[in-house]
């Protein structure tokens, strides 16, 4: 832990590995808001551009690489924001260092043995891993598990529905890009589609499914029964889980518009939970849970899940909460990891008209 | 004394009350016929056998029928109708909650070619089957016309549908969903999407005169169309009144046809 002004260790000191757009728009922002909470202590990015930017952004130290960065005393947990493809080996490196908590930009890794990997070693370290996916720490959605925990609520229908401008709008109004992205080799060539749709559902789907994995039964595995791609950036995909229908769609269309909602209706009950965009700062989300007797609204509360997760790691680091289920973080990966790839395989096996 | 403009109406209702509010709301526009009179207008509730009331009433000589709600009959019943009510010049209409929200009208004005996906779900106290059907036939009131639902899952509380339709002679996208649920009224959503508009209806059950929602959303802000707080049925019964324009037979068509597209999701294959 870092020094405060009185000379105790209570400051938390986050190491930042990949300080691209995520990092800078939603963790730096929401750290800073959290201080003394936290103090971002050191960053490192392959890009070393970037790297460097940041550093001299945050007034932090730029390690030399991912290992002089888990080798530092100053850094007792880290943020990864570097592309999927590195999570697992970044995440299981961080706990091997003794680090107490790893938090994973979605998604959590690349295939379910590298999530498996992941969750042997968050036992064998003890340390807590947590998936940055805000929606699973928006307070409209904490007072939807109250809810349901007290419910006993079986779903016929879950639908999760995106509906939404460029990601552009957003990070302009949350933030500045410290280094532009055509300067670290963003430029790519266009995608095929099975590796649009499998985009789809592990970075945008994904902000909602470990929320319908917790509206279905346990340990439903999906069977995707159709999967199409939408102009100009989405998708539609529906599928049966346990023996509920679940539709996901979501579009990213050319007007200002943001209607992103989770609905669960069963023949006796009914939730809704209403959530804001990514990136800013715009609170929580709402939450409406109608059945015949009596209707609960949460109202939009002013901090977002952004802010959520990361008290949430202070109060696991405190010993105040458990640290979630790694195997179920492991789970919730799997589970959309099987939706994209059956989604890809129907789209492969799609006869062209 | 009688308003001696006022349309003599019959009423064929299994159901008690239901029509009294409506009729009363129009004071000097409709009384009910007397016993033993020739009414100008029959009024029947479509949650009994409708298609047998009307052919009775055509072959006493009504001319002017409307139906109230009408329930899913089967398709190959209601062919017939449409024809029988043809022949004899009649003019019969469909008064559905949701498809004649006044709102609807709305949401059909917006309708162009550029719309590439029409995205309904909604909740009901019916079974899917029937919820799709109520669905369909918000479709078939915005403009929509040749659907075919390409893909249909159903469970035992729910449903989920893609398919096409056309859409001012342009092929169009639909996906649909609904589920059953009695603990609140029922609510249906409409989404029409293209690359830069957004349209959007929403039509609530529960209350008579609840207004429905629409909506359009462009690049540069969005139009709420105005709240009409005047229910479907009474909607229909003043446009009957007033004449408007001789549908005959259509409405029935339309209906046989989304009704056959209900019947299709409850084969087993």
């Amino acid at each position: 832990m870092a020094n405060s002004a009185n000379g105790s260790r209570s400051i938390l000191g986050v190491g930042i590995i990949g300080t691209g757009l995520a990092f800078q728009a939603i963790h730096a922002r929401v750290l800073a808001d959290l201080t003394p909470l936290f103090a971002i202590t050191a960053v490192w990015d392959s890009d070393v551009q970037r790297s460097a930017a940041a550093a001299a952004w945050l007034d932090v130290r730029a390690a030399r690489d991912l290992d002089d960065l888990l080798a530092d005393p100053a850094v007792d947990l880290v943020v990864i924001a570097s592309p999927a493809r590195f999570h697992a080996a970044q995440a299981i490196a961080a706990m091997r260092a003794g680090k107490r908590a790893v938090l994973i930009e979605k998604p959590l890794c690349a295939t379910p043995d590298e999530a498996d990997e992941i969750a042997t070693a968050a036992r064998l370290s003890g340390a807590a891993v947590l998936v940055g996916a805000m929606h699973s720490s928006d307070p409209a959605w904490l007072a939807a598990e109250k809810v349901l925990a007290e419910a006993n609520f079986a779903p016929s229908l879950v639908r999760s529905s995106i509906v939404i401008p460029p990601n552009a709008c957003f990070e302009d109004w949350a933030t500045e890009a410290v280094v532009d992205a055509q300067d670290v080799g963003a430029a790519r060539s266009p995608m095929q589609p099975a590796e649009l749709m499998r985009l789809c559902v592990l970075e945008l789907a994904i902000h909602d499914l470990p929320l319908v994995r917790r509206l279905l039964p346990q340990g439903a595995a999906p069977c995707v029964l159709s999967a199409r791609l939408r102009r100009p950036f989405g998708y539609a995909i529906t599928l049966l889980a346990g023996g509920v229908l679940v539709d996901m769609s979501a579009i990213i269309h050319g007007n200002w518009e943001t209607d992103w909602n989770l609905e669960a209706t069963a023949s006796d009950a009914r939730l809704k939970v209403a959530f804001t965009p990514s990136f800013v700062p715009a609170g929580s989300g709402t939450m409406i849970w109608q059945t015949r007797q009596r209707t609960i609204v949460h109202e939009p509360a002013a901090t977002n899940g952004y802010v959520g997760q990361w008290e949430a790691i202070a109060a696991i680091l405190n010993g105040e909460r458990p640290a979630p289920d790694p195997c179920d973080l492991a789970e919730d990966f799997r589970f959309a990891w099987t939706i994209a790839e059956q989604a890809v395989s129907l789209l492969e096996h799609e006869v062209p008209s | 004394m009688r308003d001696v403009a006022a349309t003599l109406l019959a009423l064929e209702s299994m159901q008690s009350g239901w029509a009294g509010g409506l009729v009363a709301s129009l004071p000097r526009s409709v009384r009910m016929v007397p016993n033993g009179g020739t009414p100008d207008l029959v009024l029947i509730d479509g949650c009994g056998s409708w298609v047998t009331l009307a052919h009775k009433w055509l072959a006493l000589g009504a001319r002017k029928i409307l139906v109230i709600e009408p329930r899913r009959e089967n398709s190959v019943d209601v062919a017939p109708l449409a024809h029988a009510v043809d022949a004899v010049g009649a003019d019969l209409r469909l008064s559905e909650t949701f498809p004649g929200n006044a709102a609807v009208a709305s949401m059909r004005e917006w309708m162009d070619p550029n719309y590439t996906e029409i995205v309904v779900n909604g909740f009901d106290s019916a079974r899917p089957t029937e919820v799709l059907m109520k669905q369909l036939r918000v479709l078939r009131s915005i403009g929509l016309s040749h659907v075919a639902l390409l893909q249909i899952r159903i469970v035992a509380a729910a449903y989920a549908a893609e398919g096409c339709a056309m859409l001012e002679g342009r092929n169009v996208q639909v996906r649909l969903t609904g589920a059953k649920c009695g603990a609140i009224p029922p609510q249906h959503e409409v989404i029409a999407l293209s690359e830069l508009q957004t349209a959007r209806l929403v039509v609530y059950g529960g209350a008579e005169a609840r207004p429905a929602e629409a909506s359009l959303t462009t690049p540069s802000g969005k139009h709420q169309s105005p709240a009409i707080f005047q229910g479907a049925h009474r909607h229909a019964l003043r446009a009957i009144l007033q004449g408007a324009v001789l549908e005959g037979g259509s409405a029935l068509r339309d209906f046989a046809e989304d009704a056959a597209i209900s019947e299709l999701a409850e084969t087993p294959r």
